[in-house]
């Protein structure tokens, strides 16, 4: 076959050109440690490393929102068994005070201290996560228990999202903690303030029988607060492991990101070297075809 | 029994002869390295004998021609072959321009700011009363609408460099169509000389057709006058003799006032649109994204946008805000877009909504701040299946237009690739034809230079033999 100068040029700016493409691109992977560095590097890669990423800022944010829901229900609970430490006490006074040993002056003077528990208690059911009334339902901008022990609030419950299709509710319905539903009222029972009231009562009276009343009805109200306190535990436990889950699904969808997009460092390096081969021994074998001509050897 | 004169004759031509070869060796090696010069060799062929003491006696030679090594039918595949080729390279080339458009090193795509818009709306769940949540939401909105605009405005810028890109393509092609024609004139009125061969204007003409042939569809063949007659889409003539038409563009307002290429013919009096004949070549390439491939993206865009607005909006309509809000539902979140076909442009915020953040519906019910139960719903749309005829999250549509677009661009390579191996292989083979080699010129320049000596030596040894002559007369 026939051949020109100008097949032998083409021919070698042809082969240089290529491998220093290829010496480029693998420079490329390497500099900037992504294999994916346009979306024609790999379209079908780029699609599940845009859905990657879109899942693990997701997952964050699924973090945060159990963090947040720990702290709500963490907040609620102490509260609870704080009550609960009220209710305890107000039912040991009521205990003693319920013997024939004590007379009407000391009953008033533990009176006083009931109606300090009794202010506690509302004080306690007005607490506040932030900037919101941990026990109001939906009205967390407006004290749930009034000055006298009524129940303010709303029965909204409130749910966050902790995974894709999950909802978990962080707050239980204070409601039936502070109100004695229509059946307890019915079979005799009150409310939680107008239980204490009821004892603060009977103590200033100097009534022994309402104060024993008023004792059982305390045990009643604790009860709530035992199995409430226990329902804010469930949820809190329930938050927990998805908070856990959360945190393994990150590390995988991290590490799937890390395959897709990541160039694999010893690879791509010894895949430079090889290009960074192939480069010079193009160049090297061109310096010696472009050499040769019988000019050369005409004297 | 021929003169001694006429030896001198036949010397003095084969003289003449072999300095034309070290010539045509000299202009040879000159245009070695030039792009598109055919090799040319001289054909040198012997006299007709004449009848001399009832001998037929040879007159030596003399040059017939000289002619191109020229293989017209690698010539004409090679053509072929650039029609293809100037296609796939402009479509790449464009492609490559418009996926930067997507570069997964911009951190402010439209997956990643959708992302942070639902995760602000999740904050808004946690805090449905908080000021600071709600001005985030704002913003992630805001940033969410920027980059809608941003996708769509850049889409369109490219849009319109791609068109302007056309117009120049179709000057360089009006510019060479009329070299061509020039040089159709002067090939003829050089080569009206018997045995005349116009070879390096041919090779100009010659690369002027590759050229035109790499940006358009063309056929083309020689006349009986040795000019070139070329014909392009819809068989529109295109250079016939020293004529040329002009290939211009004009904006079509049905397709947003972007260029139709026409044809107009050299005396000025019809116009033909070509935009949809445009078979091959550089501007059929350019016209497949800019007419197919871009607004196809667009529409992608806007489809998103505008599923994303009234979903969102038919869900805020039914909730309520805070303060001055907290009794009322009905209100949109992101501006109702009117024209959809510009929805990603449009896009913004309600302006209740920009004005203030309790404007923004969270609760389900009316005077209930720490009512998340409408955002919770909102959040969802993210996981809701909107498009694709419902098989389709935001994110999924927006991945896999995505990738569609790096398939259509590792396509377009590969395509370029393919065509990229035939045209170099072709052109081998041309080269291989017309292409100088060094080497066999330096033989030429020996081959020349010996025959020069000889001839020189005939021309001496018949002056010898007339100074014998001469002599005798002494």
């Amino acid at each position: 076959m026939r051949v020109s100068e100008r097949q032998r040029y083409d021919t070698v700016s042809n082969r240089v050109e290529r491998a220093k493409d290829q010496n480029r691109s693998m420079l490329e992977q390497i500099s900037s440690q992504k294999r994916l560095n346009r979306i024609s590097d790999d379209p079908v890669g780029m699609t599940q490393a845009i859905r990657t990423r879109d899942r693990i800022g997701t997952v964050e944010q699924f973090q945060k929102n159990t963090d947040f829901a720990k702290g709500f229900l963490e907040k609620s609970e102490t509260v609870i068994s704080q009550i609960h430490d009220s209710l305890i006490r107000a039912k040991e006074l009521a205990v003693s005070m319920a013997s024939d040993t004590y007379n009407a002056p000391a009953r008033e003077a533990t009176a006083r201290e009931i109606k300090e528990l009794m202010n506690s208690v509302i004080q306690l059911g007005n607490s506040t996560f932030g900037n919101r009334y941990v026990f109001g339902g939906f009205r967390t901008q407006t004290p749930p228990l009034s000055i006298d022990g009524q129940f303010l609030g709303d029965d909204g419950k409130i749910f966050l999202q902790t995974s894709r299709d999950g909802f978990q509710q962080i707050n239980a319905a204070a409601r039936d903690l502070f109100e004695a539903n229509p059946e307890d009222r019915e079979r005799g029972h009150f409310n939680m303030m107008d239980s204490l009231e009821m004892l603060y009562n009977g103590l200033n009276d100097n009534n022994k029988d309402s104060i024993r009343s008023a004792l059982s009805e305390l045990e009643y109200q604790m009860d709530k607060a035992s199995s409430f306190q226990a329902t804010l535990g469930g949820m809190w436990n329930a938050v927990g492991m998805a908070s856990e889950r959360l945190e393994k699904e990150e590390e995988t969808a991290r590490g799937a990101l890390s395959e897709i997009e990541d160039v694999d460092v010893y690879k791509a390096t010894s895949d430079f070297k090889r290009t960074e081969t192939i480069l010079q021994s193009t160049l090297l074998a061109s310096t010696k075809l472009l050499q040769p001509s019988l000019l050369n050897f005409l004297k | 029994m021929p003169s001694l004169f006429h030896i001198l004759s036949v010397g003095g031509e084969s003289l003449s002869v072999t300095r034309q070869g070290v010539d045509t060796a000299g202009h040879n090696i000159a245009n070695a390295q030039v792009e598109g010069y055919s090799r040319q060799t001289l054909s040198v062929t012997q006299r007709d004998p004449s009848l001399v003491g009832g001998h037929l006696v040879g007159n030596g030679a003399y040059i017939q021609s000289i002619r191109r090594s020229h293989d017209q039918w690698t010539e004409s595949q090679l053509n072929n072959a650039n029609q293809a080729l100037g296609a796939s390279d402009a479509k790449r080339q464009a492609l490559k321009a418009l996926e930067s458009v997507y570069s997964p090193e911009l951190a402010a795509g439209i997956s990643d700011e959708l992302t942070n818009f639902f995760n602000a709306l999740q904050e808004l769940s946690n805090n449905p009363e908080d000021l600071t949540v709600r001005t985030n939401v704002r913003e992630a909105a805001k940033n969410l609408t920027q980059a809608f605009h941003r996708v769509d405005s850049d889409l369109n810028r490219h849009q319109l460099d791609l068109n302007e890109k056309i117009g120049q393509e179709a000057k360089g092609v009006t510019d060479r169509l009329g070299a061509i024609a020039r040089l159709n004139v002067k090939i003829r009125e050089l080569e009206a000389t018997p045995g005349a061969m116009a070879n390096d204007l041919r090779d100009q003409r010659d690369g002027l057709l590759r050229e035109v042939s790499t940006k358009l569809d063309v056929r083309y063949y020689d006349d009986q006058h040795g000019m070139l007659l070329i014909r392009g889409p819809r068989n529109a003539t295109l250079v016939e003799g020293g004529n040329a038409v002009t290939v211009h563009t004009a904006g079509n307002s049905r397709n947003k006032g972007l260029s139709d290429i026409l044809i107009t013919d050299w005396e000025g009096s019809s116009t033909r649109n070509m935009t949809d004949a445009l078979g091959a070549g550089e501007l059929a390439g350019l016209m497949d994204v800019r007419d197919k491939i871009i607004p196809g993206l667009v529409d992608r865009n806007n489809e998103m946008a505008v599923s994303l607005v009234e979903n969102f909006n038919s869900l805020h309509r039914t909730g309520f805000g805070l303060k001055g809000f907290q009794e009322t539902s009905g209100r949109n979140f992101f501006a109702a877009i009117s024209d959809v076909s510009r929805a990603a442009q449009e896009i913004t915020l309600d302006t209740t909504v920009a004005q203030t953040t309790d404007a923004i519906a969270a609760a389900s019910s009316p005077m209930a701040p720490g009512d998340n139960v409408l955002v919770n719903e909102l959040v969802r749309l993210k996981d809701a299946r909107l498009l694709g005829n419902g098989n389709a999250t935001l994110h999924d549509y927006y991945s896999n237009y995505i990738g569609n677009l790096g398939t259509e661009v590792v396509r377009a390579q590969h395509v370029h690739e393919a065509n990229n191996i035939v045209a170099a292989d072709l052109k081998n083979k041309r080269d291989a034809v017309a292409g100088v080699s060094l080497d066999e010129e330096a033989m030429n320049l020996m081959k020349w230079q010996a025959n020069f000596t000889a001839s020189s030596k005939v021309i001496t040894t018949v002056d010898e033999m007339l100074d014998t002559v001469l002599s005798l007369k002494r």
